[in-house]
């Protein structure tokens, strides 16, 4: 297992968001939190990036607990987190983000191999390297976003809301480069989404998550045979 | 980075090259005591608003208190130089203490953020003054004035003005340099990542605490320098002439009226500002005793107000957008 999390809460002052959480993640696999808006998955990616602090339970990655660890420890460890709505540095160039990216010391050694890697899997950010991060379109931003994040050489990427604000066609090809990440570069992902439809087709193994709590769960193949979720989900 | 066809592409290198030269140039040309003065105090606020704007522009930590910074490197030139330390190391050891109380305070400021981070900034530069103004053994409210040595380079202490100048734009070189290559380095784009968006840099693995300590230490060292030739130059020193609110006001107001997201934009509008501040202040008031005093105060709110209406970014912006008309 990658990473196993163990009835977590989650509070915002005094607001719990997360109940009781419990979810594992299987090393090279997709695995996707999905459920409407305010469930808690963006909550969740954070609590595991370090960002915020869970009030009770355990986050262990490869079998070493990480609550409580800073968010750059984590970093350290091979956690990185893709946050919701792209959040790129819109001044700095494509390159300076990828620059930035790659901060932690092994990553910085390899910078330059890295960055070629990189640009071959996102060709198109190769024509844009000395534009300004803020001049990309949306389909481009969200693949910068995702190639700084692979710039500090992950082993476990949390992406959130990777299709959020995008046009379907550029969802596909967001979701192609996620699947050859994980084929590929051997990357464990998690991802929260709320275009169920999109999740169901790329990922392994699927959370259901309502009002901080997970409510079903399942290999994707079968869940999406369930009645339930596909009226609710799916809408069909 | 420091070839030809680069440095006509780079304004800030354009601009921190011409304003050196003017520097330089200047004293030979127009040599008189006031102007003298004038450029000397310029190249002061050069160094504590490039200073400033590493904190306030690229870190995105706005700061009031500079005086704070600016009056230890000033006391700490003025005690090590009583003491018999030679001025040349004395201007870099007021930086340097001064960096050491930037570190000291940056642990409590930089739990907050925002306006409190603004707010206590101005607590802690008032509270030191007031510290120091009751403080015996650096003078109090007396001050301390500078021991008498031999006329000479090596103790800083000339008789004719002009050579303050030229020790001021040696110190300024030096320092704009270190903080052009820090600022252009690795750690700029740091700073800078974090005045965009802190959880972000949070993702990528990068400690925003540490960063913007050392912001606040290459701040606060190189304003202490700054404060360090005000004291070499004008020999006498108290709280109330280095370490007053209306210091950090005007390190800061220099910084954004030169515009705070480019390197070179204090050193335009120290250019500018300092000026025009004195000689308002000569010629309509200002002075203790003078008939309109403040007026030209009145004066700089003025100008403040006329720049946020037509130059949000600053001297620098509206210079770019001159340039790009122009050359393309």
């Amino acid at each position: 297992m990658s990473l196993v999390i163990n009835s977590l809460d989650v509070y915002y002052g005094k607001v719990q968001i997360l109940r009781e959480i419990s979810l594992k993640v299987d090393h090279g696999s997709i695995t996707a939190l999905i459920g409407p808006n305010g469930s808690g998955k963006t909550t969740l990616l954070k609590t595991i990036s370090g960002i915020l602090r869970p009030m009770k339970g355990s986050i262990k990655y490869e079998d070493k607990e990480i609550v409580g660890l800073q968010p750059h420890e984590i970093v350290e460890l091979g956690i990185i987190h893709v946050p919701e709505g792209r959040r790129l540095f819109p001044y700095l160039t494509v390159y300076e983000n990828l620059l930035l990216g790659s901060y932690n010391k092994k990553a910085r050694e390899r910078f330059k191999d890295n960055l070629e890697r990189i640009l071959t899997i996102f060709p198109i950010l190769k024509e844009r390297l000395h534009q300004k991060a803020g001049t990309l379109s949306g389909g481009e931003q969200q693949m910068l976003a995702i190639a700084r994040a692979l710039m500090a050489e992950p082993r476990l990427l949390l992406i959130d809301e990777p299709s959020l604000g995008l046009a379907p066609k550029i969802i596909d090809t967001v979701y192609e480069h996620i699947k050859t990440l994980k084929e590929s570069e051997k990357i464990t992902i998690l991802l929260a989404e709320q275009n169920a439809a999109k999740a169901f087709e790329v990922s392994d193994y699927v959370y259901v998550l309502e009002t901080g709590r997970v409510v079903r769960e399942g290999k994707a193949v079968e869940l999406i045979q369930d009645e339930e979720i596909r009226k609710v989900y799916l809408g069909i | 980075m420091f070839k030809i066809e680069n440095i006509k592409r780079d304004i800030d290198l354009m601009i921190i090259l011409l304003t050196i030269l003017l520097l330089l140039i200047m004293p030979l040309v127009y040599n008189n005591y006031f102007f003298l003065n004038a450029l000397f105090l310029a190249s002061l606020y050069m160094i504590s608003s490039t200073a400033w704007n590493i904190m306030g522009g690229f870190t995105g930590l706005i700061s009031f208190g500079h005086a704070a910074f600016f009056g230890i490197g000033a006391y700490t030139l003025a005690l090590s130089y009583n003491n018999g330390l030679s001025p040349w190391i004395g201007i870099w050891l007021g930086g340097a203490i001064a960096s050491l109380f930037a570190l000291i305070i940056s642990f409590p400021l930089l739990r907050l953020r925002g306006h409190w981070f603004a707010l206590a900034t101005i607590a802690v530069g008032e509270a030191l003054k007031l510290f120091f103004n009751n403080w015996d053994y650096v003078g109090a409210a007396r001050g301390v004035e500078l021991a008498r040595k031999e006329y000479s380079f090596a103790w800083i202490y000339f008789i004719e003005s002009i050579y303050y100048n030229y020790v001021a734009v040696l110190i300024l070189v030096i320092s704009i340099f270190i903080m052009f290559l820090i600022i252009r380095g690795r750690i700029g784009y740091y700073l800078q990542s974090i005045r965009e968006s802190e959880e972000t840099t949070m993702t990528i693995g990068l400690n925003p605490f540490k960063y913007k300590m050392i912001a606040m230490v290459l701040s606060g060292f190189f304003t202490g320098v700054a404060g360090a030739l005000y004291a070499i130059r004008y020999r006498y020193i108290d709280p109330f002439s280095v370490m007053d609110l209306f210091i950090s006001v005007q390190i800061c107001l220099i910084a954004i009226v030169g515009g705070v997201y480019s390197f070179a934009g204090p050193l335009l509008g120290a250019l500018i500002v300092t000026p025009i501040a004195e000689y308002t202040r000569a010629l309509i008031g200002g002075a203790y005793g003078a008939r309109f005093f403040g007026l030209h105060l009145l004066i700089y709110g003025v100008i403040l107000l006329i720049l946020s209406l037509y130059a949000p970014g600053g001297l620098m912006d509206v210079l770019k957008r001159f340039l790009r008309g122009r050359y393309r």
